[in-house]
């Protein structure tokens, strides 16, 4: 116990991994798919996750061969210092970056949704503070919330989904043909950028049972398979690809919709509620690590003192990112999600091909 | 520990530092505001008008007095959005959205903007997408609006009871917004919305002697004698969203018996001494099949109805096989006669009417992928079959009809 004392299990890793993707897919996975796809779109997940489980392959042989060693330490014994410097400086950068988008993705959400005429700072700083609040608490206080959380996020959408059931219309999710094929690996790709996982290994010194990566890995897949496919499912056969892929809130208009027993509705305010949970756990668990990268990188022994300077420096950069809220989508159709599937897939492939051939690692590992 | 409380009070202090002012706007207490539930839209020149009506909600509103006081209200602007705006200049309580289950739009306005009369309905956070949509055909939805507001009724209450009833006829149906905006974003077929319309009720000519003393009554209860009736659809077309069409009556239920709507019905035959027999429509189903041969379609509508006898006029034992296929087969003859009527329509206006391009595409995907860019051109040389096969399948407690025991004795 005493050994484990300040670490979480690779099940509760993973748990926050689930709910990290939990906001992009609410967000944007229905319309970006739609798009594309049309009505295939739900299928799309379908082809992401037999990406994402080979990714998960590869980033558990790395995990194997450096067990209780943080996505850092890997870095700098499988490159060089310097290049090693140069990787760790890029993912510090992007995922500043990305957690600046999100902060002011969930601030422009709620401006968009529920509270027209408020200034968004109101929402960015309150949020900023109570991150403040609990990152000094640690991974193990984030990862239990995160299972709270997991649990909460998991039942209103199986709600949602269950009232949702009634107005879907199949004709709008089909026709399926081999036309949609490739339409539908297109769209896998903004679907993969969803892979957060590897942005968790930069705390992976601070997981046990490391052995069960895989095992739990797999059944996380699961999860975001199913909430992928039911947000698209129930998004495109209420509306229809064509309002769907038009709409920046898709599952949220989809929810609109939703009376129950033709009285009760207003079901929105739910799914946002919901939604500002995971934006939280979202940002907390990007932050820190962001603070675990800060403090390898500068051999720092701790980066308490780091907290709140980051934060302002947040709520900076996340005005600096766009004027509005349309150069905010731009930006994450065009650059975020190529950014992510560089960071998410094509540098760790990278360092893990290296560390092969270095022998560093070898496959028997797992 | 001391760095909450130090924080604690910190956002304390800030608080009250700014007049206890609120941060976050947007709250509406109950009793400070209007719940709009049925809005009427009209062309006033170049500008939008826009009349509402509210239903207040407040502990009082169990009493029958205070559920009757929905009040109306009208506004101009040159836009629905800043109509909108505008009943916050004269009006002395917030409006709520959130709320809203018709809107009816004039046919004047319809005619070439329904795509922006509903844009801010569909993009205003406040609005539910599921109200209801519907055209006031040849009158001004303010008219519609104070002809039942004026009489001492609500207008939200009377279209629930219109939308309910019209199953009975099946000569209209409901349609909410989002599908409604759904189908005027689709550029491959034609949008419908259904259609309320004010009528005036036939008056008997009075008899002389009493003609002159109920002339007084008349004029005054000369308003109560206009009605709003649901009843038929109008038609946009594809290409630009402008009105292309009105139909009613048979046709609208023949229509409806294309697009699956239909709930009930009635359907008058005659017996073989030419008495009418009455039939309830129960249910049908009506299946597009669509048919693709050396680049030729042909689409043929195979329906399939049942329907009871419900009432007989005549003296004749109708129950005999060769008397029921007899009204059977004119059943099939309204029924195809009512649907014609609509491919009429389909070949006059070259349009889409009843969603066939999505039918097309479900069952040829590769082909429709070919056409689509062309659709309206290939639309044009589509042939059209009929096909009805309806069933009467009983009647309800007696059966045969009263007069046929005694024209046995005879």
């Amino acid at each position: 116990m005493v050994k484990n004392k300040g670490k979480i299990s690779v099940r509760q890793a993973l748990t926050l991994f689930a709910i990290l993707t939990i906001t992009p897919t609410v967000r944007f996975a229905a319309s970006s798919t739609a798009l594309i796809a049309k009505q295939a779109a739900w299928l799309v997940p379908t082809v992401t996750a037999v990406f994402l489980f080979l990714m998960l392959y590869i980033l558990n042989i790395l995990l194997q061969g450096y067990k209780n060693k943080s996505f850092t330490e890997m870095i700098y014994d499988i490159t060089s210092k310097f290049w090693g410097n140069l990787i760790i400086f890029l993912y510090l950068v992007w995922i500043t970056i990305l957690i600046a988008f999100y902060l002011r993705f969930y601030s422009e959400r709620l401006v968009t949704s529920i509270y027209p005429n408020v200034k968004i700072d109101i929402f960015t700083i309150s949020m900023l503070i109570l991150i403040g609040f609990i990152i000094r608490n640690g991974i193990v206080v984030i990862a239990r919330m995160g299972e709270i959380s997991f649990i909460l996020i998991s039942i209103v959408i199986l709600v949602l989904m269950i009232f949702m059931i009634p107005t879907i219309k199949i004709n709008n999710l089909l026709p399926i043909s081999y036309l949609d094929i490739m339409p539908t690996l297109k769209a896998s790709f903004s679907g993969a950028a969803l892979f957060y996982v590897i942005y968790l290994f930069f705390f992976a010194h601070e997981f046990t049972h490391q052995e069960e990566f895989f095992k739990y890995g797999k059944l996380t897949l699961l999860f975001i398979w199913l909430i992928n496919t039911v947000i698209i499912l129930a998004s495109i056969g209420n509306l229809g690809h064509a309002i769907i892929s038009r709409s920046p809130l898709s599952f949220l208009i989809a929810v609109k919709q939703v009376t129950l027993l033709g009285v009760v509705s207003g079901f929105e305010s739910i799914l946002v509620a919901t939604w500002i949970i995971s934006d939280f756990i979202m940002i907390l668990v990007l932050t820190y690590s962001v603070l675990n990268i800060i403090k390898s990188l500068f051999k720092l022994s701790s980066y308490n003192s780091f907290i709140n300077i980051f934060l302002v420096f947040l709520f900076f950069i996340s005005w600096i990112l766009a004027n509005n809220v349309f150069e905010l989508q731009t930006l994450s159709v065009d650059v975020v999600v190529s950014g992510n599937i560089i960071m998410q897939f094509i540098l760790p492939i990278i360092i893990v091909v290296i560390a092969l051939i270095r022998k560093k690692i070898n496959i028997k590992t797992n | 520990m001391i760095r909450t409380i130090t924080l604690t009070l910190f956002v304390f202090i800030l608080y009250v530092a700014t007049g206890l002012e609120t941060l976050v706007g947007g709250r509406m207490d109950i009793s400070d505001a209007f719940y709009i539930a049925t809005v009427g839209l009209d062309k006033e020149d170049d500008e939008i008008q826009m009349t509402i009506v509210t239903k207040q909600y407040s502990p009082k509103e169990e009493t029958s007095q205070i559920a009757k006081q929905d009040k109306y209200f009208v506004s101009v602007g040159r836009d629905v959005f800043e109509a909108a705006r505008n009943f916050n200049s004269f009006m002395d309580k917030e409006t709520f959205w959130g709320h809203v289950s018709y809107i009816l739009v004039s046919e004047n306005l319809a005619q070439k903007d329904i795509d922006s009369a509903l844009d801010f309905f569909v993009r205003d956070h406040e609005h539910k997408l599921t109200s209801n949509v519907l055209v006031i055909k040849d009158a001004r939805a303010e008219e519609a609006i104070k002809l039942v507001t004026d009489s001492g009724e609500d207008i939200t209450t009377k279209l629930k009871v219109l939308s309910k009833g019209v199953g009975a006829l099946s000569i209209s149906s409901e349609l909410p917004l989002i599908d409604a905006f759904n189908k005027i974003n689709n550029k491959y077929c034609s949008c419908y919305i259904p259609t309320l319309k004010i009528v005036e009720d036939q008056k008997d000519e009075p008899e002389e002697e009493t003609k002159e003393a109920s002339n007084t009554e008349n004029e005054k209860t000369d308003e109560k004698t206009k009605r709003l009736v649901l009843e038929g659809y109008v038609f946009f077309d594809q290409d630009d969203a402008k009105l292309l069409c009105s139909i009613e009556g048979g046709t609208a239920r023949g229509f409806n018996f294309i697009i699956n709507k239909i709930k009930s019905g009635v359907i008058v035959v005659k017996d073989p001494d030419g008495e009418y027999v009455n039939l309830e429509i129960i249910d049908s189903k009506t299946e597009i099949i669509p048919k693709i041969e050396d680049d030729k379609i042909t689409v043929k509508l195979k329906t399939k109805m049942n329907s009871n006898i419900s009432e007989i006029h005549g003296e004749v034992d109708i129950f005999k096989a060769d008397i029921i296929e007899g009204l059977v087969n004119q059943q099939n003859d309204i029924i195809k006669a009512e649907m014609q009527s609509v491919i009429g329509l389909v070949k006059e206006y070259n349009s889409d009417l009843f969603d066939l391009s999505s039918v097309i595409n479900h069952k040829y995907p590769k082909k429709w992928d070919k056409i689509k860019d062309n659709w309206r051109e290939v639309f044009k040389d589509i042939k059209f079959e009929i096909e009805v096969e309806s069933k009467i399948n009983r009647t309800y407690s007696i059966k045969k009809p009263a007069l046929s025991r005694e024209k046995e004795k005879k």
